[in-house]
């Protein structure tokens, strides 16, 4: 393990670590544009000048690779007249755009000037070069005078989606990033591309002029739209979410996120939302407290005569409960409605996105909730034997095959998030909150347990799922024990194989991934597949 | 923020004599000593605190006789320490002439710690905020009740969990403030909070055996507005309007002694012009606050006629600070690292005619009640508040001086260049009501000697740093290069960024002692601002000077405390 010193510090890495990954790694920052933790490096940007003991020339922290026992300084006077006048260089074209850019106050050059410039400018507005701007790429809005050619871009089209979109074209002072004839950038994950543009050059069109990023809150999460699981920041302001940005997760989706997933903030909120309690023929006004002491009365009359299908929509802890609320009525259960779990592992492009669209596939395998069947389930109401159906998600509800066998079941009761013409099938309708409104764990296609935090809360009367089944249990006088999501943890912890031991502590904001060939029997199997 | 034990401390510090002394009287029950900024700062273990504080005051080389501040601090989610909250107390020694900050932590599960009460008399009420704002329990408080907030206010509204925008519906008054024995043919009467005697919102119950007061207690927080809380989610720059509405009938010194806090913090100073209008201002607004604090005690006696004769003076000085800045009452006009615009042209002429005017109104109600018989009968000898007890409440200002105490941070620990101005510091002899006076209207004239001749010298150059981290570009820049536009972003939507530390700034405010305790952890908002408020630990002592006295007493006594309801509920 090569020693080093930076700034005086010893630090001890990795062979083949460089500077700059050492640096950062450590709390010292260095300047950087071209640099990025998932692109290859190019060194293009010289902005992240360091000084070398023995090296007569500065060198670029992002290429220079630490030997044992290198002395650096990136605080030199040497070094940080190197870095200012590298900034000094990328800014002397840079339009006066601050007021209309979006990437004011996520900019690396704002926060740059202010850590390394901080220098008079001498260049009138007049000399600047003039490039195209506001050209629409579809999902991204380039403007080329804000480039400032770090070629961050093409390397993400070359090494991560393989689709070689953008390119330099002209030279010197006239180099401009381009696509072909234009043309829009049509891949799935052309929101990246936003992302690891340091500057205000490519940006978000769904974004574009919405919202001044420093009034945003950032929510640590996890994407819900595939079984992936890509680590994401729920941005919102006053309970409003913004947008979604992926949040780094080097083993799950490193700097990416894609434009699916991405979009899905736009379910979160108000619209379409499923706010309030209904029970078929009740008129309006039902209370959530009201449906739920019906539900509990139905339960009760029928017995094991019920069937519980859970959602792998759901978090670890609404499964729980769901499962204690199943069990303690002695109904069937199962979560297999259109067999995500053999989709789980299944990716539909080389990049990040599943075949499985639940984000907790995984997790409903882990807690054994593939118990009976959907099959046996259906056939069952179809031959009258259901009384009262508990869904804990619409989507059987969405199946044309199965909607004769739940006209058959006596008492259907459905969580929901969205309003939606088959929530008519419906007896009883209970509103559940959304993954952005939760706290919570979803575990991914590796196996990876991951935390979702509540970033707004959830509209009207809709309540966590888990909070739904508690409160029936409750009034079937078998208390769940737990009053929290953090609690209800703790005890699917202590009975669920391979989670023991694990805490939301011990989760931490990148997960934990559990073994692979963990749990027993048909489980491991499919989650193998 | 707290540096732990293992930090190398300099010889010199350790040799400054509180840290010596503690830490050979408790060795390892210290654990970390710090000045940064100049600051000492000692840490303690909870079980030494009492012992601490006492050897602070008593020991002849501390001799830290002065209770200033006493404060809580919630450090939720800062890492590097083991307990939850830390207490802060700030002493100050008459003698030695030096600032002491004395520190504990106390852990999240079961927050207690002595209380000083036993030690500073002062004590007392800074307990019951802590409690009230953050749930430490001092253990031997002898009322740790709300002092703030509504009795019926749920949480503790400084902690770092509290949501800011929580509400409550709080509809009850507290009737009753005083025990009243049963059977009692003693008349309870509620003074304030919306009486005119009482020079803002604040409430004294009394218990009054004919005109005697047999029993007195206060409550205040009718104008809390939680300014420490809002401290904590605006940038330093934010803050500025908000200081404004402490003292109010002085606002220009409050923004002054802010921006010299943060200053400190800073290590980046304003330039000489900047800080001589600073200092004009401020004998101004210093002029201002005597004027209103004399002419409405002597209202609540009867006499109407000096009230209308000085507030000329104060339309004076309110135009001279409108043609600066455009605002007369609440004038924002300070800005880290100096001023926000330099004053008008006719400047010096305005402030000339100002002078005359308030030497005008001077004389006039100097002839008037200086030696009034009826005056001098209603305070000569009335509400004499002793030097001992004076330090141990924590009084300053011209009620400190007023009692004998020649303490003035202008000569002992001069800012802004006072040091460069003849002036002297009146001090009382008896330290009653009369003393007050007389203190604050030969305060008066000194600060206009201080005026002219700072006008007189008042240098050219620039009223802000230039030190691009802290103060905005020129907009004819900001419009015409990227840089300075950049510059100008950063500073409105992040602000300052000071380095990870905590100072107490300090200035001699209208009413003596004007502190902010900052605590920055490197961000744009402060972690942690406390007021110290003069006229808190001035108003403290209220109660207990009129028990015993008659109710005549207590108004004359009152006006001349000049409690502000914006300081001191902040």
């Amino acid at each position: 393990m090569p020693r080093c010193r930076i700034d005086g510090r010893d630090i001890d890495v990795p062979s083949g670590t460089t500077v700059l990954e050492a640096a950062l790694d450590h709390g010292i920052h260095i300047q950087y544009f071209c640099w990025h933790p998932d692109l290859p490096v190019d060194g293009n940007c010289r902005t992240c000048m360091i000084e070398v003991e023995k090296m007569p020339k500065l060198q670029i922290a992002c290429n220079t690779v630490i030997t044992d026992g290198m002395v650096v300084r990136t605080d030199s006077d040497k070094a940080r007249d190197a870095q200012r006048t590298a900034l000094e260089f990328i800014l002397i074209n840079h339009p006066i755009d601050c007021p209309v850019c979006d990437q004011a106050g996520e900019c690396y050059l704002q926060d740059n000037y202010m850590r390394y410039g901080l220098y008079d400018a001498k260049v009138e507005l007049e000399e600047k070069v003039r490039k195209r701007k506001v050209v629409d790429l579809g999902p991204i809005m380039l403007d080329a005078e804000r480039c400032v050619l770090c070629s961050r871009c093409i390397r993400f089209e070359a090494v991560v989606t393989g689709t070689n979109s953008f390119e330099f074209v002209n030279r010197g002072d006239h180099t401009e990033i381009a696509t072909f004839e234009n043309r829009p950038i049509t891949h799935d994950y052309a929101g990246n591309l936003a992302d690891v543009c340091p500057v205000g050059a490519l940006l978000s069109h769904d974004f574009r002029f919405k919202m001044r990023v420093w009034f945003l809150k950032s929510h640590e999460s996890v994407c819900p739209g595939c079984s992936t699981g890509c680590n994401v920041f729920v941005d919102e302001r006053d309970g409003e979410v913004q947008r979604l940005r992926p949040r780094r997760n080097a083993e799950v989706n490193k700097s990416w996120l894609c434009d699916p997933g991405r979009a899905l903030y736009k379910e979160i909120g108000v619209t379409g939302r499923l706010s309030g309690a209904r029970v078929r023929g009740a008129g309006d006004g039902t209370t959530v407290g009201a449906a739920l002491d019906l539900v509990a009365v139905k339960l009760k009359e029928a017995g094991a005569a019920s069937a519980f299908l859970a959602s792998p929509q759901g978090t670890n802890e609404d499964l729980h409960a769901f499962k204690t609320l199943a069990e303690a009525v002695g109904g069937k259960l199962d979560f297999r409605v259109g067999e995500p779990h053999l989709k789980v592992r299944e990716r539909i492009d080389h990049v990040l996105q599943r075949a499985d669209r639940n984000p907790n596939t995984q997790g409903c395998l882990d807690l054994g909730l593939d118990r009976d069947g959907v099959g046996a389930i259906l056939d069952a109401c179809r031959a009258g034997k259901v009384r009262v159906l508990v869904l804990q998600g619409p989507e059987l509800l969405r199946v044309p095959e199965a909607v004769d066998a739940v006209a058959k079941a006596a008492f259907v009761v459905v969580m929901a998030t969205h309003e939606g013409a088959e929530l008519d099938r419906a007896h009883c309708v209970l509103p559940a909150a959304l993954w952005a409104e939760v706290d919570g764990t979803f575990t991914n296609y590796q196996r990876r347990v991951q935390r979702v935090r509540a970033a707004v809360p959830a509209p009207g009367d809709a309540r966590p799922r888990w909070e739904l089944a508690a409160g029936t249990l409750e009034r079937l006088g078998k208390p769940l024990g737990a009053t929290s999501a953090r609690e209800i943890f703790m005890l699917l912890s202590g009975v669920t194989p391979d989670y023991g031991g694990l805490d939301y502590r011990a989760i931490g904001a990148q997960g934990r991934a559990l073994p692979l060939a963990g749990g027993t029997g048909a489980r491991a199997q499919e989650a193998r597949a | 923020m707290a540096s732990s034990a293992t930090v190398f401390i300099p010889p010199e510090v350790l040799a400054k004599a509180p840290a010596r002394v503690l830490k050979e009287a408790l060795g390892e029950r210290v654990l970390a000593i710090d000045d940064f900024r100049g600051d000492l700062a000692i840490t303690v273990e909870g079980r030494a605190w009492v012992e601490a504080a006492r050897l602070l005051r008593d020991h002849p080389e501390c001799d830290f006789r002065l209770f200033l501040d006493l404060c809580g601090v919630d450090y939720l989610d800062q890492g590097g320490r083991d307990a939850r909250y830390e207490v802060v107390l700030h002493l100050y020694s008459v003698s030695t002439r030096h600032h002491v900050r004395l520190k504990t932590p106390v852990p999240e599960a079961n927050p207690r710690l002595d209380t000083l009460t036993g030690v500073f008399k002062g004590a007392d009420w800074f307990e019951r905020e802590a409690w009230d704002l953050y749930g430490i329990e001092f253990v031997g408080h002898p009322n740790l009740v709300r002092l703030l907030t509504h009795d019926s206010f749920v949480g503790h509204p400084m902690r770092k969990d509290y949501p800011t925008a929580k509400r409550h519906v709080l509809k009850t008054p507290r009737e009753m403030l005083l025990p009243v024995p049963a059977g009692s043919e003693h008349l309870l009467v509620n003074i304030g909070p919306s009486h005119p005697a009482m020079h803002g919102t604040f409430r004294v119950q009394a218990l009054l055996d004919g005109e005697s007061i047999v029993d007195a207690a206060a409550e205040i927080g009718y104008m809390h507005r939680n300014f420490e809380k809002m401290a904590e989610e605006r940038t330093y720059w934010q803050i500025i309007p908000y200081t404004d509405r402490l003292n109010y009938c002085s606002s220009f010194m409050n923004g002054h002694g802010w921006a010299l806090a943060v200053e400190k913090l800073l290590k980046i100073p304003a330039p000489p012009r900047a800080e001589a209008i600073r200092v004009i201002l401020s004998e101004l607004s210093r002029i201002m606050d005597h004027i209103v604090c004399v002419s409405t005690n002597v209202v609540d006696l009867g006499a109407i006629t000096p009230f209308f004769v000085m507030f000329r003076a104060r339309e004076a000085i309110y135009d001279l600070l409108d043609a600066c800045c455009g605002a007369r009452l609440t004038v924002s006009y300070v800005r880290i690292g100096g001023l926000g615009d330099d004053v008008p042209e006719d400047f010096e002429a305005r402030c000339r005619h100002a002078l005359a005017v308030v030497r005008e109104v001077w004389d006039q109600a100097h002839a008037l009640l200086t030696r009034n018989v009826i005056f001098l009968r209603r305070f000569k000898d009335v509400g004499v508040m002793s030097r001992e007890d004076a330090l141990s409440w924590g009084w300053v200002g011209p009620c400190l001086r007023g009692s004998g105490v020649a303490y003035d941070i202008r000569k002992d620990h001069p800012y802004s260049g006072y040091e460069t101005y003849d002036f002297e510091v009146p001090v009382g002899t008896v330290g009653d009501c009369f003393d007050r006076y007389l203190v604050r209207m030969e305060e008066m004239r000194q600060s206009m000697r201080i005026v002219e001749q700072a006008l007189a010298k008042l240098p050219g150059g620039p009223v802000i740093t230039d030190d691009k981290r802290v103060a905005l570009p020129p907009k004819s820049e900001v419009y015409s290069n990227i840089e300075a536009l950049m510059n100008h972003f950063k500073l409105i939507y992040e602000g300052i960024l000071p380095p990870p530390g905590e100072v107490y700034g300090y200035t001699e405010a209208a009413n003596g002692e004007l502190g902010f305790y900052v605590v920055s952890d490197g961000r744009k908002h402060p972690w942690r601002v406390k007021v110290r408020p003069p006229c808190y630990n001035i108003y403290q002592a209220f109660p207990h000077m009129i028990r015993g006295r008659l109710i005549a007493d207590a108004v004359a006594i009152i006006g001349g405390l000049n409690v502000i309801a914006g300081e001191l509920d902040r």
